[in-house]
């Protein structure tokens, strides 16, 4: 009763328009109140253990980084880097700023950021190419998805919170399927530009290819420092962060030039307030699976699943089903942190690798930012470009299809998302 | 949609002004010491257990003292989709019901979190570190952040809701 009272009273007030965090309190407190008093006490503590996290506190601070990556203007390089490179091919400048999303991913963690940082310089670049706008604005929101895939993808930050897995190896999960997707984007990008005649191949550039190699070089460093930090074991996630933040900073002062103090207040005071909504949510989603464990309702639902004798990939296929509808509806943090709790035991029950579950989760994710209306990268590219929600998700239309292709692969050959973690933990 | 009518309240713009600045701070603070302690147990191999430590208290305070802020003008992340098919009048019924919930949420976690800080300070709880920092100045930062939370939830009661949008 307390349960269901939760879930029904959530959705309630989700759809009434409250912030989910304070849907997801709220909901939980009037079940705590009303059903089950006792555990009162219990509320107060369950918030603090949430709040004072040190794993989580990678997330604020992977948000300052980059929050600081585009008040720094740290993704012009790089846009002028892929340019040289890929220019030079049909369709090359598309394939381009799928490159420098893949880049940015590696320092951001999030596809807004990563959507709002790639838009406001990409966007112009590939309008003065001859690209329609539609067209460069489904580039941009697809390819910012990768954000939350590689490291360091908050969302694999929350996974490894939510069920205690290393977020070492949950990184390196989403590194093979991240590169896969990613170069495959670029390739479908340049044939569709090619087959629409947009935007003519620019003749190749030794000397400037050279030129903005050095000037990116400082920005790719980045990303690199992320991976080769936390899988060499030097630092942890929360410790790469903090480097990443110190050294983007030292480098927009010291090479860009182009931060100042003010700015760098104005990062934190961004940075505070999306860590505040975003840290609401996580208390929220903690007293929820409090709420959930305290009635026994994953224990249950692993033993309804059971009783249907699902395999684990027919298992895989319903949660991508659910995953898809539920993406409609909340965004990507909300689904995977009201989800997971219940969702992780009855894969562990089915012996499901949880790191297959990470990628699987993650590309979800990355459909549901796509999706109206709720889907994030959307909201923002639709605030930069000018353009209405509906004229982004037409020209989204083959992008949809590459992610579902993308998750059919994903669900059907785990080795993708567990080999490498698995091969570098032999390796160490 | 959310954006509370500060410049009415003198007093409350500069609560908020203040506390986003400290909020703002903290984090930074936080992610100092994390770099320090990268520093220190890299270069002179000492790690201190406070490094960990400092930098959750630290945050901790900096998410409950930005909870005014960030409701007034951070990201809103919640479904209003479905409000905004509402009819005007039910827009305004909506966002009255908000500030309701929130005002209500706020005060039961002001009471749980004035609780746990009480007894934490009268049985002299300490963190199980070398540290041993008085748990209940990490705790008060609940009913304070709250506290904040629930005078912005009035402030949206008082205030007139925002042009509703009739598409």
């Amino acid at each position: 009763m307390m349960a269901s009272t939760t879930v029904i009273l959530l959705f309630c007030l989700i759809l009434l328009g409250i912030p989910v965090g304070l849907a997801l309190i709220g909901s939980s407190l009037v079940a705590v109140l009303f059903f089950s008093s006792e555990l009162l006490p219990s509320v107060g503590l369950s918030i603090m253990s949430t709040s004072s996290n040190y794993i989580l506190l990678a997330i604020p601070i992977f948000i300052m980084a980059g929050e600081l990556a585009i008040k720094g203007k740290l993704v012009e390089p790089l846009v002028e880097l892929t340019r040289a490179l890929l220019a030079p091919i049909p369709g090359g400048a598309g394939a381009a700023t799928v490159l420098t999303c893949m880049f940015f991913a590696g320092i951001t963690g999030s596809t807004a950021a990563e959507a709002a940082a790639v838009g406001s310089f990409g966007l112009p670049v590939l309008d003065k190419a001859g690209y329609p706008k539609a067209f460069s604005t489904a580039i941009i929101a697809c390819a910012s998805t990768f954000g939350i895939l590689v490291p360091p993808s908050l969302t694999m930050i929350l996974f490894s919170s939510i069920t205690q897995n290393p977020v070492g190896p949950l990184f390196m999960a989403g590194m093979i399927p991240g590169l896969l997707m990613g170069l495959a984007m670029m390739v479908m990008v340049a044939f569709l530009s090619w087959r629409g005649g947009f935007g003519q191949p620019e003749p190749f550039d030794l000397k400037r290819l050279v030129s903005a190699m050095f000037s990116a070089i400082w920005v790719i460093a980045m990303p690199v420092l992320v991976v080769v930090g936390i899988y060499s074991g030097y630092f942890t996630p929360t410790e790469v962060a903090s480097v990443v933040v110190a050294y983007g900073l030292v480098i927009a002062i010291s090479v860009y030039r182009v931060i100042t103090f003010k700015d760098v207040v104005d990062v934190c005071k961004s940075t505070i307030k999306l860590s505040c909504m975003l840290y609401l949510i996580l208390i929220g989603a903690s007293l929820f699976a409090f709420v959930m464990t305290a009635e026994g309702v994953p224990q249950s639902l692993v033993e309804m699943v059971l009783t249907f004798n699902l395999s684990p990939l027919e298992f895989l296929i319903l949660l991508n089903f659910m995953l898809l509808i539920l993406g409609c509806f909340l965004d990507g943090l909300s689904k995977l942190v009201i989800t997971l709790p219940l969702i992780y035991p009855i894969s562990q029950s089915l012996g499901i690798n949880p790191l297959h579950l990470a990628v699987l989760m993650t590309v979800n994710i990355e459909l549901g930012v796509l999706l109206p209306p709720v889907g994030i990268n959307l909201f923002v590219l639709s605030g930069i470009s000018g353009l209405k929600i509906e004229a982004i998700v037409k020209a989204l239309v083959p992008f949809y299809l590459f992610l579902i292709v993308a998750l059919v692969m994903m669900t059907y050959f785990p080795d993708l998302s567990t080999w490498l973690p698995t091969a570098m933990s032999h390796s160490l | 949609m959310t954006k509370s009518n500060l410049s009415d309240y003198p007093i409350i713009e500069k609560i908020e002004k203040t506390t986003e600045s400290v909020a703002a701070f903290l984090t930074i603070f936080a992610a100092v010491i994390i770099f320090l302690g990268v520093i220190l147990r890299n270069i002179f191999k000492t790690s201190p257990s406070w490094i960990s430590e400092l930098p959750t208290y630290a945050f901790t305070w900096a998410v409950f003292l930005a909870l005014m802020s960030a409701f007034s003008s951070g990201p809103q992340l919640g479904l209003d989709a479905i409000v905004r098919m509402f009819s005007a009048r039910w827009q305004r019924v909506t966002y009255y019901f908000s500030a309701f919930v929130m005002l209500a949420i706020s005060g039961i976690l002001m009471w749980l979190g004035s609780v746990l800080t009480f007894q934490q300070f009268l049985t002299n709880a300490v963190s199980n570190t070398a540290l041993r920092f008085p748990l209940w100045i990490v705790s008060l930062a609940l009913p304070i952040g709250f506290l904040l939370m629930a005078i912005h939830a009035i402030l949206r009661i008082m205030s007139n809701p925002p042009e509703v949008d009739p598409s």
